[in-house]
């Protein structure tokens, strides 16, 4: 089969947006006014200087609300605050000036433990402990009772695959291993609001996969994602807002339409012999188009991929 | 909070990692231990020679509180500066210790655990004296004795049943050959039948008394020419032999677990403002200054045990 992309004057309709993960931002966006989770006003961090270092200025007057039910992308280079954001909303960053509200309250308040999860991107503590042990532990330091927290984790290890591993110390774990473990400990508490630091950096495309789809199920229940990443294709995915920092300002901010949006309009056309094509092509030169390419297209390593891990459940299943 | 909270939480994740990283290093330095008592044992002049193999009972106990104290340190990533995950548990445990007490706890417990049957049973293979006696140190004038018929007396609080003395005094430059000889004598009543002869600085000398009650202690010069000096702890009253070593053993383990929960509070100050190497070097030097270089309790303490002196 081949393709074909023409684009149109200044205007162009993309007619076939972007593949790499299976769409684009497929959930509905309610239209109705949803309960603030997250509410930042002229957020302030600095770091003061030690001796000839200048003072580090980390986060400057970021302005940032979140609803509940929505998913928001933190994009930046390195150094942004991405990370310094998302630790002064867990509260383990106080801020220099501005104010910051999770769920109506203060980032350290107590019951804020339960309701508001962190999954930090560095390295998981206790790494002597094996997963379930790790997941008692949190169990425990959440106020779960041990039935509560053991049928949880037991669902989690499950769903994030970790159940063939349960019996190997964290330490022995894989990078991706150990991310899956780490967003099981933060979705054990079923929190209201979940702030991920890279959730996905070091997965591989089916744990991609998991997470994202975990992810989108969380949304659709209500909770309010604020996810900093460098995987531009996963934010796209999956987030209904960005929020671009550099250099600890926010550098652009708003809906994928909106910031994805450009004047130029484009049409991709499947299922054509070539004759038809060529008649296509020849029509929308004399309107003034532009045949950008007559291609035979070519599946994504992601869709390879996932019909690998589909022709494996359906090994297993038989 | 209930036990199974507990069980799963800092201190029950802290016993059991301490419980299970102390395990194999305790068993090699018990096995060095046993080793080193059976092709070292001492000779000496008196008959115990139980309180010169007080090393090889120190060895597996220090052990048991050096690595306690650093499998719970390591594990906790509050304890030093930059651990992985620290924010994880930093955002669980917002008080102001951060769980570290907890893990202390867990800890202490833990060399507890590990201590009390090591004291116990080492203890009494190493052939600490089967029954322990209660020590009095008697007080009195610690000024030199020069002539002969010149007394000292020393008393004893709530004056105890003593079966023995335990002399010591300290002797100043002779002004010739001749040992000095003392008379004792509780209120004017002989306690020995022949005078106790003193003729080296430092040199202990032992004597059995008929088991009575005593409050106070009488030293007459008798003959000779060294002047003695009793100073503080020269004069000790020692009651029967009738308290069990096991419990000893125990007490002394207890003071063990006290030099570790000193170290442990040490390593938590300390471990804010520095990285895990300089907390587990600070660590091992609190514990080893405590156990050999007789900063704590504990140093005294298995030596007295060695050599019968009930520690309570």
């Amino acid at each position: 089969m081949q393709e074909i992309g023409i684009r149109s004057g200044h205007r162009t309709i993309m007619a076939d947006g972007p593949k790499h993960l299976g769409h684009q931002n497929p959930r509905r966006i309610p239209s109705r006014r949803m309960a603030t989770a997250i509410s930042v006003n002229q957020l302030a961090v600095s770091f003061p200087g030690r001796g000839k270092k200048a003072a580090v200025h980390a986060l400057k007057a970021l302005d940032l609300q979140v609803e509940k039910g929505r998913i928001v992308g933190v994009l930046g280079p390195n150094g942004s605050g991405k990370t310094t954001l998302l630790r002064v909303l867990a509260g383990l960053q106080k801020p220099t000036s501005g104010s910051v509200t999770m769920l109506g309250e203060a980032p350290q308040h107590p019951s804020l433990i339960q309701r508001v999860a962190y999954q930090s991107e560095g390295e998981l503590p206790l790494a002597v402990l094996s997963a379930p042990e790790y997941l008692a532990f949190l169990g425990a330091e959440l106020g779960l009772s041990n039935q509560e927290s053991d049928r949880r984790a037991a669902a989690l290890l499950d769903r994030l695959e970790l159940r063939h591993a349960k019996s190997r110390r964290i330490r022995t774990f894989s990078t991706g291993m150990c991310k899956r473990l780490a967003l099981a400990g933060a979705l054990l508490a079923e929190p209201e609001v979940l702030l991920l630091d890279e959730p996905t950096a070091g997965l591989d495309p089916f744990g991609t996969a998991t997470v994202m789809a975990i992810l989108r199920e969380l949304t659709d229940k209500g909770t309010a994602i604020l996810m900093a990443s460098h995987h531009l294709l996963e934010v796209e995915e999956i987030c209904d807002e960005v929020l671009l920092l550099y250099e600890g300002a926010v550098h652009a901010r708003g809906t994928l339409q909106d910031l994805l949006a450009t004047d130029e309009q484009s049409l991709i056309v499947r299922g054509l012999d070539v004759g038809a094509m060529g008649e296509l092509a020849e029509d929308a030169k004399k309107r003034g188009g532009e045949v950008v390419r007559i291609e035979r297209p070519r599946d994504h390593l992601f869709a390879l991929f996932r019909r690998l891990g589909s022709n494996k459940d359906q090994e297993g299943q038989s | 909070m209930s036990w199974a909270r507990i069980w799963r939480g800092p201190a029950g994740l802290s016993f059991r990692q301490c419980l299970q990283r102390s395990l194999v290093p305790t068993g090699i330095a018990l096995l060095a231990a046993l080793i080193a008592h059976a092709s070292s044992t001492p000779q000496l002049a008196e008959g115990s020679a139980a309180a010169a193999a007080t090393p090889w009972l120190t060895l597996p106990l220090v052990t048991v509180a050096v690595t306690c104290c650093l499998a719970a340190a390591h594990m906790w990533p509050l304890f030093a500066q930059r651990q992985p995950g620290a924010d994880s548990i930093r955002r669980l445990e917002r008080g102001v210790f951060g769980g570290r007490l907890a893990v202390i706890f867990g800890a202490l417990v833990a060399q507890c655990v590990l201590s009390l049957p090591l004291a116990v049973g080492l203890s009494a293979w190493l052939e600490a004296p089967g029954k322990a006696s209660r020590h009095y140190v008697a007080t009195g004038s610690d000024k030199p004795i020069y002539l002969a018929g010149e007394s000292l007396t020393f008393t004893l609080a709530d004056a105890p049943i003593i079966a023995s003395l335990q002399l010591r005094p300290r002797a100043h430059l002779p002004t010739g050959a001749g040992a000095t000889e003392m008379a004792i004598t509780c209120r004017g009543k002989a306690l020995t039948t022949t005078p106790v002869a003193f003729a080296d600085s430092g040199a202990l000398v032992r004597v059995t008394i008929e088991e009575q009650q005593l409050d106070q202690i009488e030293l007459t010069k008798t003959a000779g020419n060294v002047p003695l000096a009793f100073i503080e702890g020269s004069v000790v009253a020692v009651g029967p032999r009738d308290l069990p070593t096991w419990a000893n053993s125990m007490i002394a383990a207890l003071i063990a677990v006290w030099t570790s929960c000193v170290t442990l509070l040490i390593a938590a100050l300390i471990g804010t403002g520095t990285g895990w190497a300089t907390l587990a070097t600070t660590i091992c030097c609190a514990q080893f200054v405590q156990w050999i270089g007789g900063t704590g309790p504990i140093d005294d303490a298995l030596l007295q045990l060695m050599r019968g002196q009930w520690l309570w």
